[in-house]
């Protein structure tokens, strides 16, 4: 439960970093991230983070788990920086493999650079 | 303060912050290692480590304590968990009257089924739980009252930081090695920004448990109220003792009165849902006993005590007694309960633990950038000035110092001969002497490599302290891995991690020396041509 937890948190959070102007290369090969991707994103990102709950929740009471979830963020958050600037093919990888907000990106008008 | 909105809450930031670093440092780095105090005291009483392997605690423990108490007015056993793995009993004696304490203790050794006899007396986890919060060697009050400063200076740190950090969002995932200023400031944003519910979780809580000392007008009761319902508590508990001395006159029955414990162990143990921590049996050996199972989770987050649902069963193995508490009663006392429970962790099983010690890695990672921050940034115009020197030699001092002091600590606990009175004392005063030759260090001999010797002296510690572990306790690592004693192994792992943190802290200090020589050379070889 609590490595599913931590997955979710760290794939929400490649969501999250994937908008960002400094980690956009590394996810699209080139450009700048558009308001509209940048959206999009952010909410798959988020829905990733609310999906880790669900985990917590099977694990422990309600307090605890909002303990844990909110424990396991900042070991997500450390995670994802930590893996983005030592190994970013890594991050890659799970970009590829893991995250559904990519899937997105064709959809969205002012997507494309 | 000119020059704008921004600009004055970046002085109010450095500032703030700078006055109390040394002192915040410590107070993190003391506080994180708090989060395992119970478990420190564990690996710094090399004597319990046989204790680890108790097969059938319940058994052993009563048989124990029939030799030593029959018949006593109460016995109390403390099952290995998850925290401390070892099998500890109290008890009172028949007709003893419970004092302040809990009454005699003993820790059983698991072979013999005999007291572990001779354990050695240490500070352990208690001290730097204590040095959090207090400080050591001064007035308590006065200890605290520079605690909760250091805390609403910290408090105000983070607000401003928050105000002045630009990119927030943008560099959320930034980390750039190797580039000097800009290093220092991702590695301090790494620190504060992410884990940021933390420390504002943490610094607020830590706020509101000093608020007894900070807020003067409240009585004079220097614990937040605590004082005043712990006075209530014992007069109750003296009535109640009065009650019980009228209801249980001596009694004639000097027949033994057996119980069947496992059976009622395990019925309780799938009553309660969850691993028994501790079992009370008050009158044991008489038809009056009564058995108490305590579980060893708590059902809400608002008990900083208690909490814990218990069952009660009478000499027969029927269940008397059944409570499952659901939460602190009254607004006020579930506010506190919360806070304090999430200051002090008092909820939290092994992994929020550890989620907790992270997020006080991270802190101590954000405070002692923040100071290596200040100098790096006046490297240039300032080098030499009074006070960036005072700066400088506090920083060095008061972070690589610090984990020289806690290696030399942790060595102290296993190389002072066991019996010595004081012994505890002994501990604590290597701690400070050793820490005091870092800052005499600091201040005369910095220039010296003086970061690459007191890293490097740190990091020599803690790479050997499992060594020394393996050495100086009755129970090898090999055996503490098959007996599963985790507490102490986490220990020894967590000491080769920050031996791991401190050698490259060494290497990257050495690198940079090497650097800034080659740098001068250059600069001084191009002079000569021209």
């Amino acid at each position: 439960m609590t490595l599913l937890a931590l997955l979710l948190i760290i794939l929400g959070f490649i969501h999250f970093s994937a908008s960002t102007r400094a980690s956009f290369k590394v996810f699209f090969g080139r450009g700048r991230p558009q308001t509209d991707l940048r959206n999009w994103l952010h909410i798959v990102g988020y829905l990733y983070l609310i999906a880790a709950l669900l985990p917590c929740l099977a694990g422990w009471n309600f307090q605890m788990a909002i303990v844990v979830w909110l424990g396991l963020l900042h070991v997500g958050a450390v995670g994802v920086t930590l893996m983005l600037t030592y190994s970013p093919g890594l991050v890659r990888r799970l970009w590829l493999w893991g995250c559904l907000g990519r899937l997105g990106k064709p959809f969205l008008p002012k997507a494309s650079n | 303060m000119k020059g704008g909105f921004r600009k004055s809450m970046t002085w109010l930031h450095t500032w703030s912050s700078l006055v109390v670093i040394w002192v915040l440092f410590a107070i993190f780095l003391t506080g994180t290692l708090s989060f395992f105090r119970a478990e420190i005291t564990h690996w710094m009483t090399p004597e319990h480590h046989i204790s680890a392997r108790a097969e059938s605690p319940v058994l052993m423990a009563t048989s124990y304590l029939q030799s030593v108490a029959p018949f006593g007015e109460s016995w109390q056993i403390s099952l290995p968990d998850s925290r401390s793995p070892v099998l500890g009993v109290n008890w009172l004696a028949e007709g003893e009257e419970r004092q302040r304490r809990r009454g005699a203790r003993a820790v059983i050794d698991p072979v013999s089924g005999t007291a572990i006899e001779d354990a050695r007396e240490t500070a352990g986890g208690n001290f730097l739980y204590r040095f959090h919060f207090e400080l050591y060697g001064i007035p308590r009050s006065v200890g605290r009252w520079i605690v909760g400063i250091a805390s609403m200076l910290m408090f105000i740190a983070i607000i401003s930081g928050v105000i002045i950090h630009r990119k927030i969002f943008a560099d959320f995932f930034s980390f750039r090695p190797g580039k000097k200023t800009a290093s220092w400031v991702d590695a301090h944003v790494l620190g504060s920004v992410l884990a940021l519910p933390f420390h504002i979780m943490i610094t607020f809580t830590g706020l509101f448990l000093l608020a007894g000392t900070l807020l003067f007008w409240q009585g004079g009761n220097e614990r937040g109220g605590q004082q005043g319902q712990n006075a209530n508590r014992g007069h109750a508990s003296e009535e109640q003792r009065e009650e019980r001395a009228q209801a249980e006159k001596p009694s004639s029955q000097r027949e033994i009165v057996s119980l069947n414990m496992n059976a009622i162990y395990l019925e309780a143990e799938s009553l309660l849902g969850q691993p028994i921590s501790d079992i009370t049996i008050s009158k044991p050996m008489t038809h009056e006993a009564e058995v108490t199972f305590r579980g060893s989770e708590k059902s809400s987050l608002s008990h900083f005590r208690g909490g814990t649902p218990e069952v009660t069963y009478n000499v027969k193995g029927e269940l008397i007694k059944e409570n499952f508490p659901a939460g602190a009663e009254g607004p006020i006392a579930t506010t506190y309960g919360v806070l304090r429970s999430l200051h002090e962790g008092h909820f939290a099983d092994v992994l929020t633990r550890w989620l907790l010690f992270f997020s006080g890695v991270l802190g101590t990672v954000m405070v002692g950038s923040g100071a290596l921050l200040w100098s790096q940034k006046r490297e240039r115009q300032q080098v030499g000035k009074p006070g960036y020197e005072v700066v400088s030699a506090l920083n060095l001092a008061g972070i690589a110092g610090l984990f020289v002091a806690l290696g030399a600590y942790f060595w102290a606990n296993r190389l002072v001969p066991a019996g010595i009175d004081g012994r505890a004392d002994w501990e604590i005063i290597i701690f400070f002497c050793s820490w005091l030759a870092c800052i005499l260090h600091s201040v005369l001999l910095r220039q010296r490599h003086g970061w690459l010797l007191q890293l490097a002296a740190a990091g020599l510690m803690f790479l050997l302290l499992p060594a020394l572990d393996a050495l100086t306790s009755p129970v090898g690592l090999v055996a503490a891995t098959t007996a599963g004693d985790w507490v102490r192994l986490s220990f020894d792992f967590v000491s080769l991690l920050t031996a791991a943190g401190l050698w490259a802290a060494a290497y990257f200090v050495l690198s940079k020396g090497r650097k800034s020589r080659a740098r001068r050379n250059s600069v001084s070889n191009k002079k000569g041509k021209v």
